[in-house]
């Protein structure tokens, strides 16, 4: 009996402790698997997020790269790599330039119907339709071939040379647009699809909510993606405008690494650059923060409006470069981070004409220059144009408008514009500070009549196309047949050929000083040290999302 | 009244007099960079890190120059002490030195650059710009090197990847032989650069560094032979005329001749005390290779230092080549990325880091060499690289973790960003810089 009793015992004690095992490792299990990430971007166009009208900004390029896939991608490390292929596309076996592929099996959509071919040819069409540029040109000139639900053909529609690299190319950033949802390959801005879309990425748009100036945009995992490592944990991300600076650092630095569904959560990750050396330098102090530098075409420069007085003479701009010494601004304000440069691209980039060195003169020297161009300085030491035909006398005063985002308080841009207006006072410019609002400057910059200078970064893609600042989005009015026609050899040519014509561009732009170019700075991240295996490719922004990791907090 | 006028008179015109002996008719030496107020000449090449003191920017090649620039004013004026000139010829001997590393690095970074281009990258690579098709109206010589000379050096890098091996295997390849009229008159590397095409001959890189190692050699052979000087700058003038040397011959090498056991009891108690690890190593590894050491006493050397993975890296470096990469045991045990964040040292952790990123260029691992090089630049900024890195190699392990980290593309532009702020001053580096741009925008177009 009393060995029955023992036996019992222990029997009940091996089952609570099998239960308590098992409760243990379903809490661990739930915990590995469920967790999500904030992070701040500065501004959200949510107006457009789908793969033909939202690709203006870079938000909504890395949105879009949240919600959608394509049939290949360019990684991180700049290689193609399957996505919803199954492997790379192969060229086909009939000579004819062409390439096949086949989908991965058993692809959906988030709301379960099946993802087949048929959907990779209605992506086409909506392209053919809406889209613009080169994806459409590739678009146009591809015909589908059907085979079965998973597998097809891209053929040349028409011009056969280079079909295969140029379809390569495009496809690799198309992005694949559900045929049920859509259903006719149309698409207007005014459709629901543009604000609400609907893709095979990661993960699914589920909501966006609005506080004022605030917006959150929150995505859930797309259980059927294919995307994502081994240790991908990742089931939200969060992304959300957060206006104030104050608060995105407050955010950041804040050592709560609580359940992410703990409300006082705070921001994981911060990819916009931080413009403040003290800022800078408080953030990398932080022990539960990581930083890391990457790559970004961009640069910062003084857009000059030509169309204006003064600033339509060639060497009245060429003064107004030499008045700034551009690589002092940088060694006291951005030390180790910027880079100065003389014309519209980065070296980083490929095309640089790195024998031309910076205009700097000292202020005499300059108003020497500008005497000789007639102008005098008055008793007041202010800079005056004598008209020669009139005998008219007019002071030289600028407006120079600048993003309030951009130039911040306390950062670096605004301790650069300082020295920059000082230095044009230094030789009788009076300059009319005009700090606007996002969508204000937008609205203001597009109006030449306003406007006379205007302190500006502009970031491009990493494929150098620099051709919209002369043409589509001239906002200095620059017009030159010479460099309009430069411009155009630059778009068809390639490698060689496309340098050298790209060194004639920068030595014009040297040359003739539309912009005055300044500086290119490298940004970093911030991000929790419980993130791992981050990193930004601003050619493909988050597609490494698959490979990111989240440790419990 | 008089006798005072007198006085002072007198300790003035003696005031004066003492006045031009010491200020005017013997000035103080030259400042060297007339940046940085080093008295000593040899203490400023080896810590001029650029304008505004910027870290790890050694600029070999600028510093040659000014060291002698400083030479020809000093013995144009006067003469100046022999402390002064010997501490010039070590300079001339180190930057010679330098020079050797670096271009030889600059070589396998050209070689890598340049197959990528027009003989195809690693099978990783899905870059699909890479190679370059159909490349027309090729000038003879630039023809000459995409079709011939890279298919040879695609053959020499599968059989040996060490960028010494390779400068050598260059040299004797190369048509130019006089080497003194380059030092300052340096050879272009550019063959054609045009709207047909840009093609950069790797050849030349490979050629200036034998040159420099020549030069070096020579060097240290006039500083070192008769002379009896003790101290840290002799002995480490010492171990790199050995590298030189040990480099530069084959089995015939003297270097059996000049070690001897008293020198291999230095290399240990130099280890244990942390002096020159760097080239200690070197050494130890040379030795072994040459089997002038064997194993057990090459290793008793590496392990007086601190470092934990002394053996390893030993053994990385003395096996580090594809023909002598058997001897790498198959299961070779290498450190976790957070075994490699968590080390400390500034001169070893690189150091290793390069020797395992060599390690998978061995075995054809080129993505895991690629993304280990990466991280260890760029991933974590908190950790690597070190803010400060006061060792003097810095080029040649920046060039040589650009060429075994160039597969990461979207690192890339940091990688030109990093060449661009050593090439400042130096024809070939600019020419390298050239063909890494090059490189970049065929990649990103």
């Amino acid at each position: 009996m009393k060995i029955s009793q023992s036996l019992c015992g222990s029997i009940v004690q091996v089952v609570v402790l099998l239960l308590l095992l098992l409760l243990c490792s379903t809490a661990i299990a739930q915990g590995q698997d469920y967790f999500g990430m904030k992070y701040a971007e500065p501004v959200i166009h949510d107006e457009a997020l789908d793969p033909i009208y939202g690709r203006q900004a870079q938000d909504q390029i890395r949105m879009g790269e949240f919600i959608y896939s394509r049939l290949w991608r360019w990684n991180s490390r700049l290689n193609l790599e399957p996505d919803l292929c199954v492997a790379l596309p192969k060229m086909t076996q009939d000579g004819k330039n062409g390439l096949s592929c086949t989908l991965k099996p058993d692809l959906k959509w988030p709301d379960g119907r099946p993802l087949t071919s048929d959907d990779i040819d209605f992506t086409i069409l909506v392209y053919r339709s809406n889209g613009t540029g080169y994806l459409k040109k590739v678009c146009d000139n591809t015909k589908f071939k059907r085979i079965d639900d998973r597998s097809f053909e891209l053929v040349p529609n028409g011009e056969i040379s280079e079909f295969a690299l140029k379809t390569r190319l495009a496809f690799a950033k198309i992005q694949i647009i559900p045929k049920h949802i859509l259903l006719e390959p149309y698409l207007t801005p005014k459709d629901s699809y543009v604000k609400q879309p609907q893709g095979s990425g990661p993960f699914q748009l589920e909501s966006i909510s609005k506080k004022g100036e605030k917006t959150e945009l929150l995505f859930k995992r797309n259980q059927y993606s294919v995307e994502g490592s081994p240790k991908f944990k990742i089931n939200e991300v969060k992304a959300v405008t957060e206006p104030s600076f104050a608060n995105q650092m407050n955010d950041i630095k804040t050592t709560n690494e609580m359940s992410y569904d703990n409300g006082d959560h705070k921001i994981d990750l911060l990819i916009e650059e931080i413009s403040n050396q003290q800022l800078i330098y408080q953030l990398r102090s932080q022990g539960h923060l990581k930083h890391q530098r990457y790559a970004r075409n961009s640069w910062t420069a003084i857009a000059l409006n030509t169309r204006k007085n003064h600033l339509k003479s060639t060497a009245f701009r060429i003064e107004l470069d030499n008045a700034i010494d551009d690589k002092k601004i940088i060694k006291n304000l951005f030390p180790e981070a910027a880079k100065d440069i003389t014309g519209p691209f980065i070296r980083d980039y490929g095309i640089y004409v790195d024998s031309l060195r910076d205009r700097v003169a000292p202020a005499g020297e300059i108003i020497e220059h500008f005497k000789k161009q007639g102008y005098i300085l008055n008793e007041d030491n202010q800079l005056v144009w004598v008209d020669p035909s009139t005998g008219k006398k007019s002071k030289v005063e600028f407006r120079l408008i600048f993003n309030l985002d951009f130039v911040r308080s306390g950062g670096r841009e605004e301790q650069a514009l300082k020295n920059i207006i000082q230095q044009y006072k230094t030789l009788g410019i009076h300059i009319i500070k005009d700090g606007l609002k996002q969508g204000v400057f937008n609205e203001k910059m597009s109006d030449s009549t306003y406007w006379d200078m205007a302190f500006v970064r502009y970031t491009f893609g990493w494929d150098n196309n620099i051709t919209p600042l002369f043409t589509n989005y001239n906002d200095t009015g620059y017009r030159n047949p010479q460099l309009l026609n430069e411009l155009k050899v630059y778009e068809k040519s390639r490698e060689a050929a496309k340098k050298r014509s790209g060194e004639r561009i920068h030595q014009h732009c040297y040359d003739n000083v539309p912009y005055l170019f300044l500086w290119h700075v490298d940004p970093e991240m911030y991000y929790r040290s419980i993130i791992d295996n981050v990193t930004i490719t601003p050619m493909t922004f988050f597609t490494s999302i698959g490979q990111w990791s989240v440790s419990p907090r | 009244m008089r006798r005072i006028i007198i006085l002072v008179s007198t300790i003035l015109a003696l005031g004066l007099a003492l006045l031009y002996k010491y200020m005017i008719l013997d000035p103080p030496p030259l400042d060297l960079t007339l940046k940085r107020g080093y008295g000593d000449v040899f203490q400023n090449i080896q810590f001029n890190n650029g304008y505004d003191g910027k870290t790890n920017l050694q600029e070999h090649y600028s510093n040659l120059l000014l060291l002698e620039k400083f030479n020809e004013d000093i013995t144009k004026d006067y003469s100046p002490s022999n402390a002064l000139m010997d501490s010039i010829q070590l300079g001339r001997a180190q930057l010679y030195y330098w020079l050797w590393e670096s271009y030889s690095a600059s070589a396998l970074l050209a070689s890598k650059l340049s197959l990528d281009l027009y003989q195809g990258p690693p099978k990783s690579v899905t870059n699909p710009k890479l190679p370059l098709h159909d490349v027309e109206n090729l000038t003879v010589k630039a023809a000459r090197i995409v079709n011939n000379a890279l298919v040879e050096l695609s053959v020499h890098l599968e059989r040996n990847n060490n960028s010494m091996e390779l400068a050598k295997f260059m040299a004797n390849q190369s048509t130019i032989s006089n080497c003194d009229s380059l030092v300052f008159s340096p050879p272009q590397a550019t063959i054609q650069d045009d709207n047909n095409a840009f093609v950069v001959d790797p050849y030349v890189f490979g050629f200036y560094s034998s040159c420099f190692q020549s030069k070096a050699i020579l060097a240290y052979k006039e500083i070192l032979e008769g002379n009896s000087q003790s101290g840290t700058e002799y002995y480490k003038a010492n171990l790199q005329y050995l590298i030189l040397l040990g480099n530069d011959l084959d089995e015939k090498s003297p270097l059996n001749a000049i070690v001897n056991n008293e020198f291999i009891l230095t290399l240990s108690d130099s280890m244990k005390q942390g002096l020159y690890s760097n080239l200690i190593f070197d050494i130890t590894s040379l030795l072994l290779q040459k089997k002038i050491l064997n194993y057990e006493n090459a290793r008793n050397i590496v392990e007086q230092s601190k470092f934990p993975y002394a053996e390893l890296l030993l053994t990385l470096m003395s096996g580090n080549t594809i023909a002598e990469s058997d001897t790498l045991e198959k299961g070779i045990q290498l450190p976790t990325w957070l075994e490699i964040v968590a080390l400390d040292d500034p001169v070893l952790a690189p150091k290793l880091v390069e020797n395992i990123a060599k390690y998978y260029d061995v075995r054809k691992e080129y993505s895991k060499g690629s993304i280990l090089i990466n991280n260890f630049w760029f991933a974590d900024a908190s950790i690597f690289p070190p803010k400060v890195w006061w060792f003097d190699n810095y080029p040649k392990f920046m060039l040589l973790s650009y060429a075994f980290g160039r597969l990461d593309g979207g690192r890339l532009p940091l990688w030109v960003d990093n060449l661009y702020q050593i090439s400042n001053g130096d024809k070939l580096l600019g020419e390298l810089m050239e063909l890494a741009k090059y490189y970049n925008m065929v990649a990103f177009y």
